[in-house]
């Protein structure tokens, strides 16, 4: 069932918020052994919401699509009076004193709090194996990684555990579990959607957004979240629009650029398949399909690196007297972050203005363009390399291959299941588009959505 | 790395960093096991990394500023 659904049998009184929210808690509690998506599950809260939310209804009171739905946070957001740990030894004992401005727009949308979800610790990284809150698992297949570091949020989504999870995208880290886990992931522009009380990792990299059973589903959670907020210096005053895309929507003429070179270079098989199948469908509905040719991508990946080595080392500075609190992987790559000078920050920084020149000359050209989210599906729990067109490459590194770059550009990027692959795993694509174009990419992909591109529910859900 | 690194992509020679004394002189004095987790990315980062830096040319200036399209406050 999708939000949509939910909303309309709310309203139609076939069931309840509380029956929806007891369904929810239920599922959790079956899954959350095997799959540790939660790190804290807040269920009389959630069933106090759920109460008053069906109270509301019932007297006429509606507050909007997410009114009695029950949706979970990625354990990064601030949630007041409730944990907020970062999957980290460095928050765990963190209890807000209010609430970030996405959960204050969801709850003030009625929307019903089922807890914090599990996440790559600090959120710097691409598997969700937390060392402190237990490693999170694929629901498609446990032995599989459901990627990060949104792990939790795309596992509890990709189970129906919640109708919508919030997650955070600094490099990869909403599309990828997306991904992986067989869901709906999308990172908006840079600025559209607030950071303030959103633990921070890359601070002019960081991006929120939902996973989602559905594309629509991810515009309504759009609409529900973005919007200037003066609580965050980078937040934007662009217009907002109704971001849903209409029932018959149509990507006729659109002009789709295929970005055959790096993005289709060094794929899974069955990546490969999935993909062009989609982009396949999009032309046969009216789409301009049309090859493009894309800067220098592997620069940009180098120069986003270099960023978020700096930013997210800045963050931890006050925690590094006590290295033993990270996790290997995590220690590691803050390490890394302290031996950049200052000057190759700033330098990153100047490679990046140029490159964004060069990358919006390609919306002269195309509209939006589509491309796989990860050259994979999920990879096995543990593996730390993997072979992809006849070379070995860092999981991490190849995994995030396809989603940093988009982040140090700020654009729009929409991931949505294209396909199982032949083991039985989730294949994602990405559609992305020119900064504040949300809607034309949220209607390309509703389009696909609704002519047969995507996948069955998950087994385990 | 994201691709195999390319020798001389810009004609420029990439020097090899000695980053146990980069770190020492940071003040972090990291184990042979700790470095061993920190050299290798970075060896491979610099030598994409650093051909881009000798394009930049003065009057490129950082995009230091927090949000994109001048909307911010």
């Amino acid at each position: 069932m999708t939000i949509r659904e939910a909303a309309a049998g709310l309203r139609a009184r076939r069931f309840s918020s509380v029956e929806l929210a007891t369904t929810a808690l239920a599922r959790i509690e079956r899954h959350q052994a095997g799959l540790r998506a939660f790190i804290t599950v807040t269920a009389s809260q959630a069933l106090d919401q759920a109460r008053q939310a069906d109270r509301e209804l019932a007297a006429g009171i509606d507050r909007g699509p997410f009114h009695g739905i029950p949706v979970a946070v990625k354990d990064l957001f601030y949630t007041k009076g409730v944990r907020t740990t970062g999957g980290s030894k460095a928050y765990e004992n963190f209890v807000p004193e209010i609430n970030a401005t996405v959960v204050e727009k969801l709850l003030a949308g009625g929307a019903v709090m089922l807890g914090k979800l599990n996440m790559h610790e600090m959120a710097y990284g691409i598997t969700s194996a937390n060392p402190h809150f237990g490693p999170v698992r694929n629901p498609w297949n446990p032995e599989h990684s459901p990627g990060g570091s949104s792990g939790g949020s795309g596992a509890a989504v990709a189970t129906q555990m919640a109708f919508m999870a919030l997650g955070s995208d600094t490099g990869g880290s909403i599309r990828i579990p997306a991904s992986f886990c067989g869901t709906v992931g999308l990172k908006p522009t840079y600025g559209r959607v607030s950071r303030f009380g959103v633990l921070p990792l890359g601070y002019s990299l960081d991006h929120v957004g939902p996973l989602t059973r559905s594309v629509r589903d991810a515009a309504l959670a759009l609409n529900a979240i973005a919007g200037h907020d003066p609580r965050d210096p980078a937040s934007s005053r662009f217009p907002l629009v109704d971001f849903v895309p209409d029932e018959d929507c149509s990507i006729r003429g659109v002009r789709i650029g295929y970005p055959d070179t790096f993005f289709f270079e060094n794929l899974h098989e069955d990546v490969e398949l999935a993909v062009r199948g989609a982009i396949a469908r999009a032309e046969s509905l009216g789409a301009l399909v049309e090859p493009v040719r894309l800067p220098d991508m592997v620069a940009l990946n180098a120069v986003a690196r270099v960023v978020l080595l700096a930013e997210a080392a800045a963050v931890a500075e006050p925690f590094m007297e006590n290295r033993s609190q990270f996790g290997q992987d995590v220690l590691a790559l803050l390490d890394q972050g302290r031996l950049v000078p200052a000057a190759d920050y700033v330098n990153a920084q100047r490679l990046r203005r140029k490159m964004r020149s060069e990358f919006d000359e390609v919306w002269k050209e195309v509209d939006c363009l589509i491309a796989p989210a990860t050259p994979s599906p999920a990879p096995r729990v543990g593996d730390t390399t993997i072979r992809l067109g006849g070379r070995e490459e860092d999981v991490r590194l190849a995994t995030t291959r396809l989603v940093r770059g988009v982040n140090a550009l700020g654009y729009p990027a929409l991931s949505l299941p294209c396909g199982l692959s032949a083991s039985g795993l989730p294949v994602g694509l990405q559609i992305i588009g020119a900064p504040f174009e949300e809607a034309l990419l949220l209607r390309t992909g509703a389009a696909l959505e609704d002519n047969g591109v995507g996948i069955p529910p998950c087994p385990a859900a | 790395m994201d691709r195999a690194p390319q020798a001389g992509r810009f004609g420029i020679v990439v020097l090899m960093k000695n980053w146990q004394a980069i770190a020492q002189a940071h003040g972090l004095d990291l184990s042979a096991r700790d470095l061993e987790r920190v050299a290798p990315p970075l060896a491979a980062l610099e030598e994409v990394f650093r051909p881009l830096v000798k394009q930049l040319t003065p009057d490129m200036e950082p995009d230091l500023e927090l949000h994109l399209y001048g909307e911010g406050e």
